[in-house]
């Protein structure tokens, strides 16, 4: 398997982004269910002419796939064997394949609402630049273009080289003459790839899916950065503080604009 | 008479991804749907986008789940009542 030779710097994917603000910090919740449940209808009374909001959230293990794969032959088989092995399988709405979320790993969601056209770019380029600019302050480089081989692959996938540390997809819902769209990133900040690589292959296995993925295409942001190496747990820790501190005030994030 | 599920013709822009797919539909053939009821799962660039059903009746499929589909396009019917 061989990553795609069009990964490139986010100025690459460049274009119109728009501000956001904040609402709710870094969230902890006890299950990903009550986060993704959160997540996907946070924003509800948003309306076209209101600001952007973001929100931030983590939860123990579970694996969150797309609706096609609910429909896979062995998605029941495949959500009882992992649930015996600690991996709650949830459904997503956004779209996408499977994406496991733990307690290394951290969900950032935007939610607008729009009167016109859609356009998907936007969204998709205004979170990669918030993520960017969490990121930079930590030493890490992001450069977006799709991994194929890693899981979930995608356009807007971040990462260094052909691995990738996080991954966006959206999601759209009509409200009466509006749209809501979320759009959602789920960053690896420090685990084990190979697990999370492996729960994902487990996944389609059981499933019958024809998909499967690479740990040789995924890392995670501890390894991704760059300078002295920080202690276990540190750097999660310090993401948390750094997107409460950045997105409680509105922000305008020139670095995608 | 049938009322045509038709995706919005700026639903996405067209010109940065011309085609998307049918990912899901969420009844099946002649199923009995409600108006509003979200009916199928349009996906683009990994951007989901559900379509929901303009009236009640009957669901006809006009194009199956994997179809290529563009902005505007007709993907089914629902016959009133």
């Amino acid at each position: 398997m061989e990553a795609s030779p069009a990964v490139a710097g986010l100025a690459a994917v460049a274009g119109k982004a728009f501000p956001t603000s904040f609402s709710t910090g870094v969230r902890t919740f006890s299950t990903a269910q009550a986060g993704l449940e959160r997540q996907e209808w946070f924003g509800e009374d948003l309306t076209p002419d209101d600001t952007p909001i973001l929100m931030a959230w983590q939860a123990p293990r579970a694996l969150i796939v797309g609706r096609s794969d609910a429909r896979l032959p062995g998605f029941a088989r495949a959500t009882e064997e992992l649930a015996a092995e600690g991996w709650p399988v949830l459904v997503r709405r956004s779209g996408g394949s499977a994406c496991p979320v733990s307690p290394g790993t951290l969900q950032i969601a935007l939610v607008r609402a729009s009167a016109g056209q859609g356009e998907i770019e936007a969204g998709y380029r205004t979170l990669a630049s918030v993520i960017e600019t969490l990121l930079s302050g930590v030493n890490v480089l992001c450069e977006a273009g799709e991994r194929p081989s890693a899981f979930c692959p995608g356009r807007y996938d971040l990462g260094v080289g052909p691995r990738k540390f996080a991954g966006l997809s959206q999601h759209w819902r009509s409200r009466g003459s509006a749209i809501v769209i979320s759009t959602a990133a789920s960053v690896i900040v420090e685990d084990d790839v190979e697990e999370l690589c492996h729960v994902v292959n487990f996944f389609y296995e059981k499933a019958n899916g024809q998909r499967r993925c690479s740990s040789a295409f995924v890392t995670d942001v501890k390894r991704a950065r760059s300078g002295s190496p920080l202690p276990g747990g540190i750097l999660t820790t310090i993401l948390r503080t750094r997107l409460s501190d950045t997105t409680r005030k509105p922000q305008a994030f020139s670095g995608a604009g | 008479m049938a009322t045509e599920i038709a995706l919005p013709p700026d639903l996405w822009d067209a010109a940065a991804n011309p085609e998307g797919i049918v990912a899901n539909w969420f009844f099946t053939e002649g199923a009995g749907v409600r108006k509003g009821a979200t009916v199928a799962e349009i996906m683009v660039e990994k951007t989901s986008f559900d379509i929901a059903a303009p009236a009640d009746g009957h669901l006809h499929i006009v194009v199956g789940k994997d179809g290529v589909v563009k902005p505007g396009a007709v993907i089914g019917t629902v016959d009133g009542g």
